[in-house]
């Protein structure tokens, strides 16, 4: 029975394909949490007492405001919170929030049960100088008995506290910290935790970040060394989120582009998803569905869903051709293994492509210029190869391992 | 007479006004306007009455409110004080016959004695049976003390007062009664028509002079009844124990002055005979997470570098400092511990925090402000309490909350005192303000106050301690001393009890001894003689 329907479905989306209907929304919401389960989205649990740096290493990672983070996190068990950056429906990185530890006696038995199989990474989060820690190695050590294989990294936080109301040391930047030129207390107070951490943690990496107004010369003192950390011992497949992340937001200055940025991974890394269907035609319509949402997301993220006429020339300007090229690549499926990479390849390119020229798109829009088709056309081929790039960069692990 | 000089020194002061009114009640009585002007003696009385009765409905204008609590009563003597309140209240209730019975004031003094007793001793059957005879003899002795204190400074001429004289006061107002009414009588037989005047004056002056009596029947009640209250609060609480003499040098150290550390020959309480007491030693108790500042503030606080501090965790044990505050005349004893919530602290440490702050009269709980997880402080603040709740013969101390390393909090890379932080006005007052109102609103009512600092003295960066933390400290000395008086109080009494127990047993000892000689002594002359010297009993 399962397999009539399956077929059934098989046949309507086949349809689909050829104009004659479009997924519901019902039915996207399905394949939405089918694909979800598939993408790779890498979860990292925090653990560390209030005030010790958890929102800060989230909001480097994201990039995203700390007001956004505090309303983004939900709870999750009786003790703990999750945050799926950009947002629940099209999660890139997942954060877990152990609200517990300082507040309240904190059991992670119940943390341990929803989380053991989802974290990937342990995130510990200390403030240098605080040696007040026993809410924290108490769990941590059980945590560590229950699951020894889960890479643990143990962030020193809040380094400025040892020289109050001084810059950084001179020579220290977002590159991984010299510990040479910290001063000498401070290196004792460091060694001390790395002595009662122990063999709990797998690394120890020292950051301070702080925000812009506190007036730091270089506001995220070793984070690129936390996050270069993080990459490494993440499992190779889900490392892509996060370099991609990286590589991306680099070259943004425009804080909407910022914003839609990981709308659009998440989109084009959930299309790849849902392309990497090893039967040739069936995912087109998967694709097509996420592509259209990802135009409207990113029209309300710049504040142009009233205009649907922009949406509609974009549409237009772009979806045939999106269409036509799938459909011919779709072909390349009955050659099994190098079908599904290129194919996944394809539907990221094409997504990131077509994200990548709705921002641009909009965001002209939004400054009072209505761009031509032909314009157009010109950003969404440029885009494509960009992430045809981004796509061999990060994906090469991934085949390899 | 011995007084016969005072009393002729009033007379002759007296005599020309009394002159005065006589000669005036005179004229007026020649001219014939007495009968107008007598006629303001029932309107005002009558008015008089009028403001009585309003009194009545508000007690409290006769009696005044209730005092504020003695700073050394404990939680459970202000629950026991409710009692109190709830026994005045039902003055309204008391006919004013049964005020003026004796025997009323030793029924109501025995039901509230039981009443408050069995707050004290919810468990027990007969909850008077473990008082000891002589802490009730005490408390009747203070009562009776108080009394006759009270009748020297208040009742005039109660020196000269004689029992005779005191039957005869008591009978005063019915000769008065009689010696009018006789008046009247021969005033109606002259003049038929001031039987009007008559009728008015009964009408007025007896209701309004009974109510006044009614009134003040009730404020004495009032204040009879918060006396015997009183004593029966400290003879159950245990303050008692060591008698009369010694709870009133106790309670006299209660003020802050120092007379009573240096010189005080009169003191009204003190017996003249008895050396004055040193002044109460109050103790300070520093406790807080692990690396709080704790020892920091101690040297802030001392003025001078002596205890140890680092960036690692330095005190391991407790330690002892001798505290001088220009405004304090008392003995202040800074107690310095170990950090809690340290992963490496051992039993011992933690044990040690505890001995510590049970014999603490002020509690100092410092705070990284930097640090916003509570968790170790509510957790040491529980323990506290539920230690308290094992010993509800101890008062609670107050704890003031410390926060300190504010020169980190946003935006740290400044540090320009003075701030402000009450009414902030620039980022830093705002921090500071909001780290305050954080932790007010995570540890509401258990903090007597929160006092932001900072306390780096190696960089030569106090600040606030001076400023904020000391008039706190001061302002809340009163309380601690009263914990500290009522815990040596509690100490002294249980440590003296075995030894009393001892030197009791020797004493009486050697009477029986005495008397068993004198009688062995006895034996041999025949003619049994009359002791006439009693073995004497220390």
């Amino acid at each position: 029975m399962g397999r009539n329907t399956g077929a059934g479905h098989m046949l309507r989306r086949l349809k689909s394909l050829f104009g004659r209907s479009r997924l519901t929304e019902d039915e996207y919401q399905q394949l939405q949490r089918r694909i979800l389960q598939e993408t790779p989205v890498p979860v990292f649990w925090l653990l560390g007492k209030t005030g010790s740096g958890k929102t800060s290493v989230v909001r480097y990672l994201t990039g995203a405001a700390d007001a956004e983070i505090g309303n983004g996190f939900a709870p999750k068990t009786s003790t703990s919170r999750q945050y799926d950056f950009p947002s629940a429906t099209n999660p890139l990185l997942r954060f877990l929030d152990t609200r517990g530890l300082g507040e309240g006696q904190y059991d992670p038995r119940e943390d341990l049960r929803q989380f053991a199989e989802m974290a990937h990474l342990l995130i510990v989060t200390a403030r240098a100088l605080d040696h007040a820690l026993d809410l924290l190695v108490a769990p941590l050590r059980k945590i560590r008995a229950a699951t020894p294989q889960r890479p643990v990294v143990l962030v020193l936080t809040c380094l400025h506290e040892a020289y109050p109301q001084q810059q950084h040391p001179a020579g220290l930047d977002e590159s991984e910290i010299d510990r040479g030129r910290l001063p000498p207390d401070l290196l004792r107070s460091i060694e001390a935790q790395q002595h009662r951490f122990g063999n709990l943690v797998d690394r120890v990496v020292l950051v301070d970040l702080t925000r812009p107004e506190e007036g730091f010369a270089e506001p995220n003192l070793g984070a690129a060394a936390l996050k270069e950390t993080l990459i490494q011992l993440l499992p190779a497949g889900y490392r892509q989120a996060l370099l991609c992340l990286d590589d991306t937001l680099r070259q943004l200055q425009d804080l909407q582009d910022r914003r839609a940025m990981p709308y659009v991974l998440s989109y084009s890394g959930m299309a790849a998803t849902a392309a990497a269907v090893p039967t040739p035609w069936v995912d087109i319509p998967a694709v097509l569905a996420i592509q259209s949402r990802l135009v409207y997301q990113l029209a309300r993220l710049y504040g142009q869903e009233m205009r649907a006429g922009a949406v509609a020339q974009v549409a237009g300007a772009l979806g045939g051709r999106l269409l036509v090229r799938l459909a011919l690549r779709e072909a390349l499926k009955l050659v099994p293994a190098v079908g599904m990479a290129a194919n996944s390849a394809l539907a990221f390119a094409y997504t990131y492509g077509l994200g990548k020229a709705c921002c641009w798109y909009f965001g002209r829009i939004g400054q009072g210029y209505v761009p031509t088709d032909h314009e157009l056309r010109e950003v969404w081929q440029e885009q494509i190869t960009a992430a045809e790039r981004l796509w061999k960069r990060h994906q090469a692990p991934e085949t390899a391992s | 007479m011995r007084y016969w000089r005072p009393v002729l020194v009033g007379v002759l002061l007296l005599a020309p006004a009394a002159a005065f009114v006589a000669t005036g009640a005179w004229a007026m009585w020649e001219t014939g306007r007495l009968t107008w002007w007598w006629w303001t003696l029932p309107i005002s009385w009558a008015a008089a009455y009028a403001l009585a009765r309003t009194a009545r409905a508000g007690r409290e204008s006769w009696v005044g409110p209730a005092p504020p609590a003695p700073p050394h009563w404990t939680r459970r003597d202000e629950q026991a004080a409710l009692l109190i309140a709830g026994r005045q209240a039902k003055v309204e209730q008391v006919s004013p016959e049964r005020l003026t019975d004796p025997q009323f004031y030793f029924q109501t003094a025995r039901e509230l004695s039981h009443e408050i007793a069995r707050h004290y001793h919810p468990g027990a059957g007969d909850p008077v049976s473990s008082l000891t005879v002589p802490e009730i003899l005490t408390a009747a002795e203070l009562a009776l003390q108080d009394v006759s204190q009270w009748m020297r400074q208040y009742v005039p001429g109660s020196h000269l007062l004689t029992v005779a004289q005191w039957r005869m006061l008591a009978r005063a107002p019915q000769w008065f009664r009689t010696a009018g009414n006789i008046a009247w009588a021969v005033s109606i037989l002259v003049n038929p028509a001031r039987l009007g005047r008559y009728v008015v004056s009964k009408l007025t002056l007896d209701s309004a002079s009974r109510q006044v009596q009614a009134n003040v029947l009730a404020a004495f009640y009032v204040v009879f009844v918060r006396r015997v209250g009183f004593y029966a609060i400290e003879m159950n609480s245990g303050r008692l124990r060591g008698g009369a003499a010694h709870y009133r040098q106790t309670m006299a150290r209660l003020e802050a002055s120092p007379a009573n550390s240096i010189a005080a020959p009169s003191a009204a309480a003190a017996p003249a005979s008895q050396p004055p007491m040193p002044p109460p030693e109050v103790t300070l108790v520093l406790v807080g997470q692990v690396k709080a500042g704790k020892s920091s503030l101690a040297n802030s606080l001392l003025g001078s570098r002596q205890a140890a501090t680092d960036l690692l965790p330095q005190t391991s044990s407790v330690r002892r400092y001798q505290l001088a505050l220009p405004a304090a005349t008392d003995r202040l004893v800074l107690l310095d511990t170990p950090g809690y919530a340290d992963a490496g602290a051992t039993a011992q440490q933690l044990q040690e925090v505890q001995q510590a702050l049970a014999q603490a009269d002020l509690v100092l709980l410092v705070m990284d402000v930097t640090s916003p997880a509570r968790q170790a402080d509510r957790q040491m603040l529980d323990q506290l309490q539920a230690h308290l709740a094992a010993h509800p013969h101890r008062k609670t101390p107050p704890v003031v909350g410390v926060l300190t390393h504010i020169d980190a909090l946003s935006p740290a890379l400044e540090w320009s005192p003075p701030y402000n932080w009450e009414s902030p006005a620039n980022a830093k007052e705002t921090t500071i303000a909001a780290a305050v109102a954080y932790n007010r609103q995570l540890f509401g009512r258990l903090l007597s106050a929160i006092v932001p600092v900072c306390s780096d003295e190696s960089r030569q960066r106090v600040y606030g301690v001076d400023e904020w933390l000391l008039p706190v400290i001061t302002a809340l000395l009163d309380e601690a001393r009263a914990a500290s008086l009522v815990r040596a109080l509690h100490a002294q009494l249980d440590e003296g009890q075995w030894r009393r127990v001892c030197q009791q047993l020797v004493s009486a000892g050697k009477a029986v001894l005495l008397a068993c000689l004198e009688a062995g002594l006895l034996e041999d002359s025949l003619p049994p003689r009359p002791r006439d010297r009693s073995p004497r009993i220390r």
